[in-house]
């Protein structure tokens, strides 16, 4: 699903990002947009002012290119898709340079077999950061983020030798150093100073992820199998650092 | 190609990366070898191309590692008592590239993190192996599964496990060959000979018998012919004597036919003086041929108060079958029973009155034992004949070690009765399991027996001291199991289970109680490799 979801948004921000960069062109016979554009904040040496939102929330379809080994046991290639719940706020407003605090959630899934035996592993991801943001004109913002997160990565196996299923979890840290672009889609009230807009964006960088020690143990245990002791068996350490990719909408108030 | 939903972007990057082939291999159907090594479990996991050992460090716990081996893996068997396992690969085949790997056998001692490799390189891919009893060697042959395009089946490469790979180790040997390929081979226990103190390998071929010095096995092979016009025999036992240990000419060979009344002997005489320019060798082998009046399904050679002996069951006379070599003259001992195998107990029961050995014969196809006393009496080439009856045939007989090496177990043919018979005290005591599957395991450190059932997941703990039996009922199948010393002095009871990715349970051998019972599931799911200390 999350493969299907972040395949249309490819489209989506394809469009949406020309779409911006057409509306904020400057026709040849007009007179330059910035001229009869009514800014409600002017900073003294701004060239262009711009209406500052204080909040945003989002959601992102995000892949990650995962090399390390201890995702061959979850994944038929090195990708990781999530799908993210994010948002930012602004303690200070400055333009055109802000700086925002950005928080996050994301969640990933992959399936494969692991020598013919149904796998899947799920990471969730919990993020706060920073978010460097400077828009050079009212549609279009650029970025970016640093983005601290605690990781915790979950393989299933279900494997025969026992009855429900083997499990192996663990958490590690990360830090998301990624940068791009948003254009914005619509706006809700005034147009140069609009109540809430809807943006689209792309961003791009590196994941970079300490290394989750994965312990392979039966998990579901019922009332029966709790006098049983089990041992725990290691997997492949599981390094989800890697390029990352994002496309996400937004919408900012 | 699935990567095309993904971000056009990232469409370059999301294109690459391939996970490690052995996940791609499924654990169901997929060629193990396991082994019982001396303070581990082997899992030769072929398609992850490693060995995984399991060593019960204590109790409570079971430490992994792993060791890689070669592509192809051919057969492997451990060495140096369990010390060290053997593998034997073909490498890629053709070998195309740099990176391509060549045949080698491998030997692996787990005792180190991670376990030391000791390759021997060979020049093209065999698939037999066969691991001398006193680990001074191994025979590399052609087991019939090369993918070579021409091959000599008569070719075999010798490693000197003891020695580091050179130039002259592996070393290579090709038999001369009158039709016939290598089907079984014997290590003989150092014998004085001609030209002094060897140990020679005996291969059997399916139509004649070769002789190679284990000293110099550089030097030519002795082949001896049993072809005898348009009849092959097929040899299909060997026996060795070294006779007097103080005299170098009279080791002997006996080699059993199959299916022929007449037994081979080959006397290792000194190499005749208008022959030794021309041999290599300082012995010679002298071949007769005696009829022990019948098919002999089994030979050994033991002491009478008259003397050497060849002793051959001959189960259609029901009746042991006792030849002078020296003479080749024959005399029976009846036995009311036909008997198909024989193993001498002298060591174990000490010699009879007479000076003679006792032997132990048992049945495939008669419910009984016997003990023949070979110590001479008036008018008969023997002392005593004992037959013990039992329930059921013997399908196989366990030895045990000391301290309690004078029982054997006596495993019968319905897979359920088990005898454990006292060599001193002749009793039988029944051991009766519920499952037709059950298989028997001694220690070896000759406590206990362990016997186990896969379908019913059962266990039990017999000590050889007191046989009683103490049942356990495991929560994973119990396919192998394994009895194996702990890294702290202890002894643990390992026991595999081989479904899904497999599964391990932990007990402790000398007292095992389920509820201090560990489990360790998805073996070959887990990844062992340590990195090798700097």
């Amino acid at each position: 699903m999350i493969r299907t979801l972040c395949a249309v948004s490819s489209a989506l921000v394809a469009l949406a990002l020309s779409g911006a960069a057409l509306a904020d062109a400057p026709p040849s016979d007009a007179p330059p947009a910035e001229a009869e554009s009514e800014e409600p904040i002017v900073l003294p040496g701004a060239k262009k002012p711009h209406r500052v939102q204080y909040v945003s929330l989002g959601l992102a379809f995000s892949t990650s290119l995962v090399e390390s080994k201890g995702l061959d046991a979850y994944s038929d290639d090195d990708v990781l898709p999530m799908i993210s719940v994010f948002g930012t706020v602004t303690p200070f407003a400055t333009r055109p340079f802000s700086v925002h605090l950005a928080f996050g959630w994301d969640w990933g899934q992959t399936e494969a077999l692991a020598r013919g035996i149904p796998s899947s592993l799920d990471v969730h991801r919990l993020s706060l950061g920073i978010e460097g943001r400077y828009m050079p004109i009212s549609r279009l913002a650029l970025f970016v983020r640093a983005l601290p997160a605690a990781i915790h990565a979950e393989g299933n196996v279900q494997d025969a030798s026992f009855a429900d299923h083997l499990s192996a979890g663990a958490w590690t840290w990360g830090v998301d150093l990624t940068g791009g672009a948003a254009a914005r889609l619509a706006a809700f009230g005034n147009s140069e100073n609009p109540a809430a807009s809807v943006w689209m964006g792309l961003d791009m960088g590196y994941r970079f992820a300490g290394t989750a020690e994965m312990k392979l143990k039966p998990a579901g245990l019922t009332e029966d199998d709790l006098s049983r002791r089990f041992g725990e068996l290691p997997m492949a350490a599981l390094d989800l650092s890697g390029f990352t990719g994002r496309l996400h909408v937004s919408v900012w108030f | 190609m699935r990567k095309w939903v993904w971000l056009p972007l990232l469409a370059l990057a999301a294109g690459c990366g391939e996970r490690e082939a052995m996940w791609e291999s499924t654990a169901y159907g997929e060629p193990f070898a396991v082994h019982g090594m001396k303070g581990a479990v082997a899992i030769v996991d072929v398609s992850a191309e490693r060995v995984i050992f399991a060593s019960p460090a204590s109790a409570d716990e079971l430490s992994f590692m792993s060791s890689p081996v070669s592509r192809g893996y051919a057969t492997s068997a451990p060495t140096d008592g369990g010390a060290r396992l053997a593998v034997l690969a073909s490498g890629d085949f053709p070998r195309r590239t740099d990176d391509d790997q060549g045949p080698s056998l491998q030997v692996l001692d787990p005792s180190s993190e991670p376990p030391a490799v000791i390759e021997y390189p060979l020049g093209d891919p065999l698939s037999g192996l066969e691991i001398d009893p006193e680990s001074e060697y191994a025979v590399i042959y052609p087991g019939g599964g090369e993918a070579s395009f021409v091959q000599n089946p008569n070719e075999l490469v010798l490693v000197k496990l003891g020695e580091p790979p050179s130039a002259t180790n592996p070393v290579p040997a090709s038999l001369r060959s009158y039709g016939g390929r290598p089907e079984g081979f014997t290590f003989t226990p150092e014998l004085s000979l001609p030209g002094g103190a060897r140990r020679l390998l005996v291969v059997r071929t399916d139509r004649d018998v070769a002789l190679i010095d284990l000293a110099e096995p550089e030097k030519p092979e002795i082949t001896v012919k049993l072809t005898a016009g348009a009849v092959a025999p097929k040899p299909a036992g060997i026996a060795v004597t070294d006779g007097d240990a103080d005299d170098p000419d009279d080791a002997r060979i006996a080699i059993r036919l199959a299916g022929d009344p007449n037994v081979v002997l080959l006397d290792l005489l000194p190499t005749p003086a208008d022959k030794t320019a021309t041999s290599p060798h300082a012995f010679t082998p002298v071949p007769n041929i005696v009829d022990v009046g019948g098919v002999p399904t089994d030979v050994t050679f033991g002491r009478t108060d008259g003397g050497l002996r060849l002793l051959a069951p001959v189960p259609s006379r029901k009746a042991l079958a006792l030849v002078e070599p020296a003479t080749g003259v024959t005399s029976e001992v009846d036995l009311g029973y036909s008997f198909q195998r024989i193993s001498l107990v002298t060591d174990v029961v000490g010699e009879s009155d007479g000076g003679g050995d006792v032997a132990l014969l048992w049945s495939t196809d008669s419910p009984a034992v016997a003990f023949v006393a070979l110590g001479g009496a008036v008018g008969k080439p023997y002392k005593s004949v004992e037959v013990r009856t039992l329930e059921q045939p013997v399908s196989s007989v366990l030895d045990v070690p000391a301290p309690n090496n004078h029982l054997k177990i006596l495993a019968s043919q319905n897979g359920s009765g088990f005898v454990v018979l006292n060599l001193l005290s002749r009793t039988t005591t029944p051991l009766l399991a519920s499952a037709t599957d059950t298989h028997a395991v001694v220690s070896s450190d000759g406590e206990r027996l362990w016997l186990s059932s896969e379908s019913r997941s059962a266990l039990a703990r017999v000590g050889l001291s007191e046989l009683h039996p103490r049942n356990l009922q495991l929560y994973q199948r119990v396919s192998r199991v394994f009895d194996l010393e702990r890294k702290d002095q202890g002894r643990a009871l390992v026991t595999l289970d081989t479904a899904g990715s497999m599964a391990f349970t932990l007990l402790d051998a000398k007292t095992p109680d389920l509820t201090q019972s560990r489990e360790y599931l998805g073996i070959l799911l887990g990844d062992y490799a340590k990195e090798e200390a700097q």
